[in-house]
Order: structure tokens, then C-alpha cells, then sequence
């Protein structure tokens, strides 16, 4: 056929429809108010959420301008009902995407609505990307956590809080939980979702923010905290060790008290539920390599014995930090946050959907055995 | 498809007509000398340039006429060897009619170069072009002598392309000197060099020239197939003969090489290209020309190997960049926030504030002006020009960005895209077409419209050929032979063959060495 010349203006035509579709919108940067992290308050007497926003904003003359932030507070009902109402305020639209951390007050933790509304927003929405950080703020609100920051390591508290949040594989004391992992976690039967907590150290100089704990949830509700110690045995049992200090003191002939510090090369553990006619137990196998960093008594040349001597001592220490948590969190929160039921449903998906509904009770009183590999592999660069 | 496009909007309006052929162009010469020199004199009324001198040998008083243009011509040459040998000789018994001419030529004139014509026409073209002719009376012919000279450059630096290494001559303008300069290089009898004439008016002399037994013979039938098939009234530099015969005549992006390096030419032929060499253009076009051959440069052949590949390499990236950065720079900023890092995202919030213009105006006016910084500071003449190139940069990168009409984040990105334009010096011209096409893109539809107009290329550029060559050949593929020479450059004792389908004839360059084993 030969093209005929209202077949090239068709084609013409049909070229131009892309352009029609208009995709995404064309925004200028300097038309969006940048959302950089948020704190969630529950006002109980009204029962909506308030919402605080930290902005990016730019001071000063033209291109030299610096960026500091800018904190705006609106209240509504839904979570998207407060950011609507920020705009009255601010006067741009919020720009989500680089919201890097989420602080919630302790009251909101605890309201299951508003709680979802929140989570469900960061996850449904388009803009905002749901590995922003979720925090909860052990201060009186969680506006007060965020706005009071003050140091000049950061000059965005919001990027302060998040950089903590990303570095967490060097502490081992802390985890991060991003939005989408919190929520997974929560709306999963057999796993329980934590939060880390953070608290304000007013200092002579500065206000820092401190990684303090970590919440224990259940059935909706925020019931205990771990501190620094439980959490890193948490990290054992959940394999969420990167890396990181593993320090003790060991005590040495029962006399000698030793200072030692290792840095953790790579750790694995597995969890291997066993059902022996009926009775279910879960076993927890940590393999883990440490490096000598500190060693208390001024040893130079470490031997095979010393290592052996070293690995002995220290492995129960391990071993029972970690029971400790696992009896904690068993007796006094009752809340499966290790996952155990998710390793029972995938090595017993029949017995698991037997026992699925009762699980909360027979948690409490799961038999766990502990077993911890330990390896000293080199003495550091000595 | 475009081609398609193009006739349909233009209408069929066709080829301008054929030239007239000149109704006298078998004019023949007389027997009568006086009517010889008056047909002539018709034909060059009114060019005072055109010097006619009589004069008669004093033994035979035979009458002579010479044909001449003034400046065209070595005058002591002419004298030499026409003028004072036919005067003074003393024609030998038997200088007839017949044998006259012979016996002019063979014993009596003292020019390297002599021939007969009998055609008015083809004899006044020659005249034009620097040629002597001899009007003998009572012969109807006419003898040619070539004492041609007039004044030429001389061979210089090239200025386009700057060698550190590698030879460093360029071609001139004069033809037969870039002949001699190719013929040098090459001297094998299998170089061949054939001339043509084209250009009804200008009758410019062009030279095709292929090495026999390594070019592929259709190739060279194919080009010489185009060359004939140019009817134009005139030829004034090898733009005009790469325009009119190269492959894809709408693309942006060339089908055929040019260069001003004799070393580079001498390259091309080695592999079995053709080269076109056209007399009046220091320009020497060599064919079938492939996209990776933008990404090469002689240099690439004298210096250290893995200095040669790494530089092929930046060159890659410098293409890429120079096509893209600008439009992905936009899609980013205007559509995508989300996908910037938090901390550039604010850089350019802070250095966008108070910038009055849309960031897209904003980009297509600070590409557009470094487009017009590089053509003035290129036209003018060297001192003026590097007082723009200083004027532009001061104005553009500092008062423009203080006077917060640009931010300067945007200055650093269309900065570096001009710089890496700089690495692939012959590509501008595609390279400015094709990043304002993808910058247009991007500003409409965001990433998405950059991925349609890279997709739109490829379909483009995938389509060509030159010459029977699929023009992306050595680029798409991962063969260690294709690699050789293209993405990296090999040592030069790896280099054993020839490119494929362009060297078909003869492929092997080298034997491997004894302790290599023969592939």
C-alpha cells in the first residue's frame, strides 16, 4: 500500500498521544515543600492525629542560600487529612518521597486506627517510600523529640535520626524498622513487630538523640521494652547481626575480672523448631566469628590455648544473654517477636495450622534450646 | 520511513531538470588556424584572462597559435618548452600535415606531459585547468601541454584534528599533492587512483582510490556507481560528494568518513575502504564509514595499547554523556524528585532559589548558548574568538548565576556535557541535534520521553548502513574478533585481520607470530 498523505498525518498524530498522556507531573523543586521526616502525636480528648512535618527550607541570598529546617504542625483526623491541612500552612504542596524517618508518640503506638492510617500511607501512597524509619519517641510527644534536636553533626534532625537508622549494622545494640518491615510484621500471624526507641540527651552544648530500647508489640499495643543489652541478644536470635562490638567481662580463675571487646565478623543463626510427639521446641544454633579487639591483660602473642580458653569463657556468656531475652520477652510480653511461629509454619505448615490460633499461649512456654559456635578467628592486626 | 515523510511533505516535486547539453559540444576544430582561434576566441569573449599568442617557426614560417590562461600557467615554463622550441626549431623534412603534430610532440616540445585534443570544448577545458594548447594552422587538432602551476598552500599542521603522536602533515587543497601524499605511504601498485570529473561548471577533478585485492570489489563498484550517478553543476569542497552519496541522507549521524590526515586515509585503505579524494578540499572522505569509528582516532594506533583502549573507553562514556546527561539532568529534576539523593535534591533546592525560569527553559537556553559560544568562538578569528570562548564563560558561569538568572548546578552539568562533547571532535554535529532531540524528549515526558527518544535512535541507527555495512557492526557484540579493534585496541600483534565485510577480500593483515598458534 502506499502511504497516502493523510496516513503520515495520522501518523503524525498518533506520535503526539504520549505527550497528551502526561505521566507524571512536571514539578520545579522550588514549588515543593520537601518533606525530610515527620512526627505522629495522638491527641486523645479530640482523637486526631497531629501531625508535625520538618521542611526543607532555604535561608539566605540566592544561590548561597543554606538549607535548614522548617517545622509545621497540622492536625486531622487520617494522617492525609493532617498533611492536607499542612498546606494551608506552608503553602507548597508536601513532596513525600524523601521522607526519611517517622517518629511516633507512645499514645499513637497504642491507637491500632491511627496506627494503621499511618503505615497504610506510607505504604499505599505513591510518593512516600515505605523503608522511611519508624521511630518511638520515649519523650513526652514525639514533635517534642524531633523538633528539640540540636547538634550541629546534622543540621537536618531528620537526616540525623536517619543516619543512625543506616549505621545500625556497625552497633549491634539497635536495629532499624522501616515502615514496610513494621508493618509486615504486624499483620503476619506467628512474628510480633518491634520499634526502636529514642529519647533526647540534653547536653551543655547540644540536644542529641539517643537509640534507647526497643518496644515490644502486641494485639495493638506497645507492652515493654528491651534495652541495649536484650536487644543485641534479640539480633542473635532474629540473624540481623552484621556486624558490630560484642564486649564482656569475663572473669577469669574467678578472681580476675578481664575487659574484652571483639569485633563481630559474621554471625548466622538458625531457628529449628523440633516436634517430638506433640511437644513442640525450637533450637537456636548461633554460629558466629569474632576478631579480638581489646584484651584486658596486655597478652601479645594469643596461642591456641588462649584462643580456646577464650572461646570457652565467652560462648556461655553469648549463650545466655540470649536465653535471658528469649525468657523475658516469653514470660513478661508473651509477644512472639523472634518469628519462632514463622519457622514452625515453614518446617510444619500442617501442625502450624492446627495450633496457628492458639499460639499465642503456647509461645509462653515454648522449650528453647540454645547453641552457640563460637570462633575467635585472628587476634586483630597483632 | 523519513525519506517517505520527506517527499510526501515536499510533493513530488523531483529532481531539478537535467542540464541542456550544450548543442555544439562536438564542435570540431578546422584546418584553418584563423578560424581556430576566432572559435575560441567565441567561446572565451569577454575572460581577459585567456592570453592568445601567435607567433610562427622562423625555418617553415609555420603559423602557431597558443592558448593559454594567465596565472594558470609557469609563463617561463611555457617558454621554455613551447614557445622558443617551436620557433626556433628547424622542422625536420617531411612535417606534413599528418605527421606534424607527431613530430611537435615527440621532438620538439620539452613538456612532461602532452596530449591531443580535437574537440573545441574538451580543448577549452583544458585550457581552464591550467593547460597550454597549440593551434597548429592546417591541422584540426590541437596539442595539449601541461604547465600547469598556480599557487598552492602549503602542506601545514592539520588544524582539525591535533595529533601529539603520529604524523602530523595534512592534506592540502591541491589534488595531485594529496595523491602523492596517500602514494607515499602505500607504495604498492595494487593502489589504485581513478580519476572522475564532476560538476557540469566547475568540472572539479575527484579521485577514487582503493587498494586492489583488499577492497571489496562492490564497495568500489558501488561508489563509483554513486559518483556517476551525480549530476550537479558544481563541486566546491567533498561535503557536497559525501552529501550526495552517502547512505541515510536524513540522519543526523555521517555515513562517510572524512578526515584531513593523510595517516588516517592510509589507514582506511589498508583495510579495504575507499577513499574519495576531491581537488579544492583538504577534506579526504574514506567509505564505509561505522558508528565506532567516531570512537577512534589515528592516535589510537601509535600510542601504548592499554592506554589506547582505556581512552576508547572514555570516549564511550564521553558519548554517552554528552547525548544524555543533559535530559536525564531534566527528567530528574522535573519529574522524578524522588529518585534524586536526598542531599542533591536539596543542593539543587537551595541553588534553584530565586532562579526566575522554568528549569526547562532554563536548560534548553544554557544548552543553546553553548552552542553559540562554540560556533562564534570557531568563526572568528583566533584572538576574537578566545575573547568570546573568555566572555561566555565569565558571563554564563559567574554574572549569570549571581545575577540568579541560572543556577549554578545546572551550569556544572551543561558544562560537563559540553567538555565531554569535546572528546568526539567529528561528532558535534549529531551530538548537538541528538541531545536537544532527547533534551525536548525529557522535558515533555520525563524519563519516560528519554527512553522513547533513545528507543526512536536505536531503531534509527540500527536501520543504517553504509555501504552495504550494517553501521552498528562492532558494537552490539561480545566476539573477541569485533572487539579487537573497537571497544579496546588491541597490540598491534593481535590485530591479524582485517574488519569484516570491509577487508572481505584479503582478511588476514598478519601472519600470527611463530609462537602464537595460528587461529
Amino acid at each position: 500500500m502506499k502511504p497516502k498523505r493523510w496516513h503520515i498525518l495520522l501518523i503524525c498524530l498518533i506520535s503526539f498521544l504520549p505527550a497528551l498522556a502526561g505521566c507524571w507531573n512536571y514539578r520545579e523543586v522550588e514549588g515543593l515543600a520537601i518533606v525530610l521526616g515527620a512526627a505522629v502525636d495522638y491527641d486523645r480528648d479530640e482523637d486526631v492525629i497531629i501531625l508535625t512535618v520538618e521542611v526543607a527550607s532555604a535561608v539566605g541570598p540566592g544561590p548561597e542560600a543554606e538549607i535548614e529546617s522548617e517545622f509545621i504542625e497540622a492536625r486531622g483526623r487520617t494522617f492525609m487529612g493532617a498533611s492536607r491541612n499542612v498546606l494551608a500552612l506552608s503553602g507548597l504542596p508536601l513532596f513525600w518521597s524523601h521522607a526519611k524517618v517517622v517518629v511516633l508518640s507512645e499514645e499513637l503506638v497504642n491507637n491500632k486506627r491511627k496506627l494503621m492510617g499511618v503505615t497504610d500511607f506510607f505504604t499505599r501512597y505513591y510518593e512516600p517510600k515505605d523503608d522511611a524509619f519508624l521511630l518511638l519517641s520515649r519523650e513526652e510527644s514525639a514533635r517534642e523529640l524531633l523538633v528539640n534536636i540540636n547538634t550541629k553533626l546534622q543540621g537536618i534532625h531528620a537526616v540525623y535520626l536517619s543516619e543512625m537508622m543506616f549505621n545500625e549494622d556497625r552497633s549491634s545494640r539497635y536495629l532499624s524498622m522501616p515502615i514496610y518491615s513494621f508493618k509486615n510484621d504486624w499483620q503476619r500471624i506467628g512474628i510480633e513487630p518491634v520499634i526502636p526507641g529514642v529519647r533526647l540527651r540534653p547536653g551543655k552544648d547540644a540536644t542529641l538523640a539517643e537509640i534507647y530500647g526497643t518496644g515490644v508489640y502486641k494485639d495493638d499495643r506497645l507492652v515493654g521494652w528491651l534495652d541495649g543489652n536484650e536487644t543485641e541478644g534479640f539480633l542473635f536470635v532474629t540473624n540481623r547481626i552484621k556486624g558490630g562490638v560484642f564486649s564482656g567481662v569475663v572473669v577469669e580463675d574467678g578472681t580476675e575480672e578481664l575487659d574484652i571487646s571483639f569485633k563481630i565478623i559474621s554471625s548466622r543463626t538458625r531457628l529449628i523448631p523440633r516436634s517430638h510427639g506433640g511437644q513442640l521446641s525450637m533450637e537456636i544454633y548461633v554460629d558466629t566469628v569474632l576478631t579480638i579487639l581489646e584484651l584486658g591483660d596486655g597478652v601479645l602473642d594469643i596461642d591456641i590455648d588462649l584462643k580456646n580458653h577464650l572461646e570457652n569463657v565467652i560462648a556461655p556468656v553469648l549463650q545466655k544473654q540470649i536465653e535471658d531475652v528469649i525468657k523475658k520477652v516469653q514470660k513478661e510480653y508473651q509477644s512472639d517477636i523472634f518469628g519462632f511461629g514463622l519457622a514452625v509454619e515453614m518446617k510444619y505448615p500442617a501442625l502450624w495450622r492446627e495450633i496457628r490460633d492458639d499460639w499465642d499461649h503456647i509461645f509462653p512456654d515454648l522449650r528453647t534450646v540454645t547453641n552457640v559456635n563460637l570462633e575467635i578467628r585472628r587476634s586483630g592486626l597483632i | 520511513m523519513f525519506k517517505i515523510i520527506l517527499s510526501r511533505l515536499l510533493g513530488k516535486s523531483g529532481r531539478p531538470g537535467r542540464h541542456r547539453k550544450a548543442a555544439s559540444a562536438n564542435l570540431r576544430l578546422t584546418k584553418s588556424l584563423q578560424q581556430n582561434v576566432e572559435l575560441f576566441r567565441e567561446i572565451f569573449s569577454d575572460d581577459e584572462m585567456v592570453v592568445f599568442r601567435e607567433f610562427q617557426n622562423n625555418a617553415s614560417k609555420l603559423q602557431c597559435a597558443l592558448i593559454f590562461v594567465n596565472g594558470m600557467v609557469d609563463v617561463e615554463m611555457l617558454n621554455e618548452s613551447m614557445i622558443r622550441p617551436v620557433i626556433e626549431s628547424h622542422a625536420p623534412g617531411g612535417a606534413d600535415g599528418e605527421n606534424l603534430p607527431r613530430i611537435l610532440m615527440e621532438q620538439v616540445i620539452d613538456a612532461a606531459e602532452v596530449s591531443t585534443e580535437s574537440g573545441v570544448y574538451a580543448a577549452a577545458g583544458k585550457v581552464l585547468s591550467g593547460e597550454a594548447a597549440l593551434l597548429i594552422d592546417g591541422w584540426d587538432g590541437v596539442i595539449m601541454a601541461d604547465v600547469k602551476s598556480f599557487g598552492t598552500r602549503a602542506i601545514t599542521e592539520s588544524t582539525t584534528e591535533v595529533s601529539i603522536r603520529g604524523p602530523k602533515e595534512a592534506f592540502t587543497e591541491a589534488l595531485i599533492i594529496n595523491l602523492t601524499m596517500i602514494r607515499r605511504r602505500i607504495k604498492t601498485h595494487a593502489l589504485k587512483f581513478k580519476f572522475k570529473e564532476i560538476g557540469a561548471r566547475t568540472k572539479t577533478k575527484i579521485c577514487v582510490c582503493y587498494i586492489e585485492g583488499i577492497a571489496n570489489e562492490k564497495i568500489v563498484e558501488e561508489v563509483n556507481k554513486r559518483l556517476d550517478d551525480i549530476k550537479i553543476d558544481g563541486v566546491l569542497d567533498s561535503g557536497y560528494i559525501e552529501e550526495l552519496i552517502r547512505d541515510s541522507p536524513l540522519s543526523p549521524l555521517d555515513t562517510i568518513n572524512h578526515t584531513e590526515k593523510p595517516d588516517s586515509i592510509a589507514g582506511n585503505l589498508l583495510e579495504g575502504r575507499v577513499a574519495v579524494v576531491v581537488d579544492g578540499s583538504p577534506f579526504v572522505l574514506s567509505m564505509p564509514f561505522l558508528f565506532m569509528e567516531y570512537l577512534q582516532v589515528p592516535e589510537d594506533y601509535y600510542v601504548n595499547y592499554a592506554f589506547s583502549s582505556f581512552m576508547r573507553f572514555v570516549r564511550i562514556l564521553g558519548f554517552l554523556v554528552a547525548t544524555s546527561l543533559p535530559a536525564l539532568w531534566l527528567a530528574l529534576v522535573t519529574y522524578h524528585q524522588e529518585m534524586l539523593p536526598t542531599t542533591l535534591l536539596l543542593a539543587i533546592f537551595s541553588a534553584r532559589q530565586a532562579v526566575p525560569f522554568p528549569k526547562v527553559l532554563e536548560t534548553l537556553v544554557l544548552i543553546i548558548i553553548f552552542d553559540v559560544l562554540r560556533e562564534s568562538g570557531a568563526r572568528m578569528p583566533t584572538p576574537v574568538g578566545t575573547g568570546i570562548s573568555f566572555l561566555g564563560a565569565i558571563i554564563i558561569g559567574q554574572a549569570a548565576v549571581d545575577a540568579r538568572l541560572l543556577s549554578p548546578v545546572l551550569v556544572v552539568v551543561v558544562a560537563i556535557t559540553g567538555i565531554t562533547t569535546f572528546l568526539l571532535p567529528k561528532m558535534y554535529p549529531p551530538l548537538a541535534l541528538i541531545r536537544l532531540f532527547l533534551v525536548l524528549l525529557a522535558a515533555v515526558l520525563g524519563l519516560y520521553g528519554y527512553a522513547f527518544g533513545i528507543i526512536a535512535l536505536l531503531i534509527h541507527v540500527l536501520s543504517m548502513r553504509s555501504f552495504g555495512v550494517p553501521y552498528l557492526k562492532g558494537t552490539g557484540t561480545l566476539k573477541w574478533e569485533d572487539i579487537r579493534d573497537t571497544a579496546i585496541r588491541a597490540p598491534w600483534w593481535l590485530l591479524y585481520y582485517r574488519p569484516q565485510l570491509i577487508g572481505d577480500q584479503n582478511v588476514r593483515r598478519q601472519q600470527p607470530r611463530d609462537r602464537r598458534k595460528s587461529r
